[in-house]
């Protein structure tokens, strides 16, 4: 580590002062030592993204774009969805006030962002769905129906459930979270997150009872 | 049962990131802050100075026509 020069040392000023103060600085804040929650607390101090949020970036990168890519089913929507969700944590990020691990926050605005825009889509495709219907309709065309039993895989079963229960039973069963991370990330009590989870199951053995059942 | 299959969930494959995420999310970054600034400009600075050039232009119509200094907001309280 490096020594502080004494007080009123006269090479302490200008760029000289700049240097020693970077050297310093890099010297005592080792930001790979540092835990999430300091490296947040650093990074509410920063003006622009500096070093404090890119390493919180690059810790996060890979956890951030699984939510996403999972939530949201294909890698240029996950894209995204990733690169709002960090838009988001960076403009939001004094508002991270410490009463919950940083990753369980970082992990909450992922969901949220990642519903929000499915919901945006969603609404978008049942406009579109629509008009396609009435044009259908009117000209009489036949609408294919879909048996949904035979070809339909787990992650398609997954969309018949609403949106919270879909991202609840993905952050549950495939990324694998507690209920009490899961209480955290959806805001709701753990018996809450249990009992969601455990509705949005019955739903679906309800929905698919022969893969299911 | 709904459980098991469930858990096959965690045995997805998920691709890594692109290797532009990074470019691209600064891009983006500084596209919001931009935006962000670009606003603030509009809507409170650019009202503010106007604001604040208008009362001194008001008060030296103020002098011109009564040869008295408008009183401040200090004053006035």
């Amino acid at each position: 580590m490096t020594s502080l020069p004494p007080a009123g040392n006269q090479l302490c000023r200008g760029r000289r002062a700049r240097e020693y103060g970077r050297l310093t600085q890099g010297a005592v804040l080792d930001l790979s030592e540092l835990t999430d929650e300091q490296l947040a607390a650093e990074t509410a101090s920063e003006g622009s993204d500096g070093p404090a949020f890119v390493e919180l970036l690059s810790r996060f990168r890979e956890r951030i774009w699984r939510i996403c890519f999972r939530l949201m089913q294909n890698e240029t929507d996950a894209n995204d969805a990733a690169q709002e969700v960090f838009v988001r944590l960076f403009v939001n990020r004094a508002k991270f006030e410490g009463r919950s691990k940083y990753s369980t926050w970082a992990h909450a605005v992922a969901v949220r962002t990642c519903l929000s825009i499915r919901r945006g889509k969603a609404r978008r495709r049942k406009y579109e769905t629509d008009a396609t219907r009435e044009f259908q309709h009117r000209h009489g065309d036949a609408q294919p129906t879909a048996d949904p039993g035979l070809s339909m895989d787990l992650m398609n079963m997954l969309e018949s459930l609403g949106e919270d229960d879909r991202a609840m039973l993905i952050m549950k069963y495939a990324e694998g979270h507690s209920y009490e991370e899961l209480s955290g990330i959806f805001d709701l009590s753990i018996s809450g997150c249990k009992m969601r989870v455990s509705r949005a199951r019955e739903k679906l053995r309800q929905l698919y009872p022969n893969q299911l059942g | 049962m709904a459980t098991d299959l469930l858990e096959q969930l965690s045995r997805s494959e998920v691709p890594p990131p692109p290797d532009e995420f990074d470019r691209q999310f600064h891009q983006r970054l500084n596209q919001s802050l931009l935006f962000g600034h670009f606003v603030e400009l509009a809507f409170r600075a650019i009202p503010f100075a106007f604001g604040f050039f208008a009362r001194a232009v008001i008060g030296l119509l103020v002098l011109s026509l009564t040869g008295r200094f408008p009183p401040t907001s200090k004053e006035a309280r």
